[in-house]
């Protein structure tokens, strides 16, 4: 796959690394909208350390940025050019990697809690496989929601390029006149 | 033992002000530096009406800035939530906790603007000849840095009242 399809090279790198901080980014600030509207931040921060909140969110980042990399390998967000079809194929990889961030995300975190809390093996075993599969599905939904969001945001800057390519076009005509 | 956690937690909540703090300079200084930059022209300059006549590939010093940007953001969203976690965040109802609201909204609708900015960037840099898209950067930069100082009034606000 060459760089002009968007797969690798700095190009692909680029495209990999704003759009899974974008991702991060808003489901972060969507996250905290709705904690606060219901109530419900005070209580979830009170029991978070400042250091394991930023030792999972690095974590999620890491996970994200691998994931989106992998999603866009093939084409990229340029595959949203060729309509409905490339956008659908964008929005099944965004299914997968966001039910392979889901998984893992779980497994990291549950992992090392039993290792700080010295939980039992048999009750760790349960957990992971009931969760990865409640947090494959979830991560799922949200990685195709996030892939549409992109689409919208994709399609709105080529309006914008477009828009300005017309009127570029249009002031150095009258130059020329 | 109690005073050295009391002393780590202090320098832990001062390391991320910090950070939330050298985050917003970048961004800021970062987007007004980029806007002026592209204004202000050198080997294709924009002309009277805004567009460019020649010269000058701008994009891969936006898309530095791009980078920079993204990375700063991710950086303040994790700083900004342990700032709050360092205060005590408020409820929904009341003035401080109306504030968040609007705080928060607001970010997320700056966030989706910066995004769809990167991809203008994303987009010149892939099918745009050499020098374009300088006065739609210029605009887009100066957008942010104003957006960006009406995010820092909130903030201002939300911790000093």
């Amino acid at each position: 796959m060459g760089e002009a399809a968007g797969g690798v090279g700095e190009r692909g790198r680029f495209e990999a690394w704003v759009v899974s901080s974008f991702n991060l980014v808003a489901l972060s600030l969507v996250g905290l909208l709705t904690a606060h509207a219901s109530g419900a931040l005070e209580g979830e921060l009170a029991n978070f350390g400042t250091l394991p909140g930023v030792a999972v969110f690095a974590y999620l980042w890491l996970l994200t940025a691998a994931a989106t990399r992998w999603a866009l390998a093939d084409g990229g967000l340029a595959d949203l050019r060729t309509g409905l079809r490339g956008l659908w194929r964008l929005v099944l990889r965004g299914f997968a990697a966001g039910a392979l961030i889901g998984a893992a995300f779980l497994l990291g975190v549950v992992l090392v809690g039993a290792v700080l809390n010295g939980a039992p093996l048999v009750a760790l075993a349960l957990i992971a496989l009931i969760g990865v599969a409640a947090a494959s599905v979830v991560g799922g939904v949200i990685g195709a929601l996030s892939v549409v969001l992109d689409a919208g945001c994709y399609w709105a800057a080529g309006r914008l390029v477009g828009r300005w390519a017309e009127s570029d076009g249009s002031g150095r005509a009258a130059d020329a006149e | 033992m109690r005073e050295r956690l009391s002393r780590m937690s202090a320098a832990t909540t001062l390391l991320v002000r910090f950070v939330h703090v050298v985050g917003m300079a970048l961004v800021f200084g970062g987007a007004a530096f980029a806007w002026a930059t592209l204004r202000a022209g050198g080997p294709g300059r924009a002309d009277a009406g805004g567009s460019t006549a020649s010269g000058g590939d701008q994009t891969p010093f936006a898309a530095l800035y791009e980078l920079v940007f993204w990375a700063a953001m991710g950086a303040m969203v994790v700083t900004g939530v342990g700032n709050l976690g360092a205060l005590g965040p408020p409820g929904p109802s009341g003035r401080w906790g109306s504030l968040l609201t609007a705080k928060l909204l607001a970010v997320t609708a700056f966030v989706l603007g910066s995004f769809v900015r990167t991809l203008v960037v994303f987009r010149l840099r892939r099918s745009g000849p050499t020098g374009s898209g300088r006065s739609l950067l210029a605009k887009s930069y100066g957008a942010t840095a104003a957006a960006l100082l009406v995010l820092v009034a909130l903030a201002e606000v939300l911790a000093h009242g």
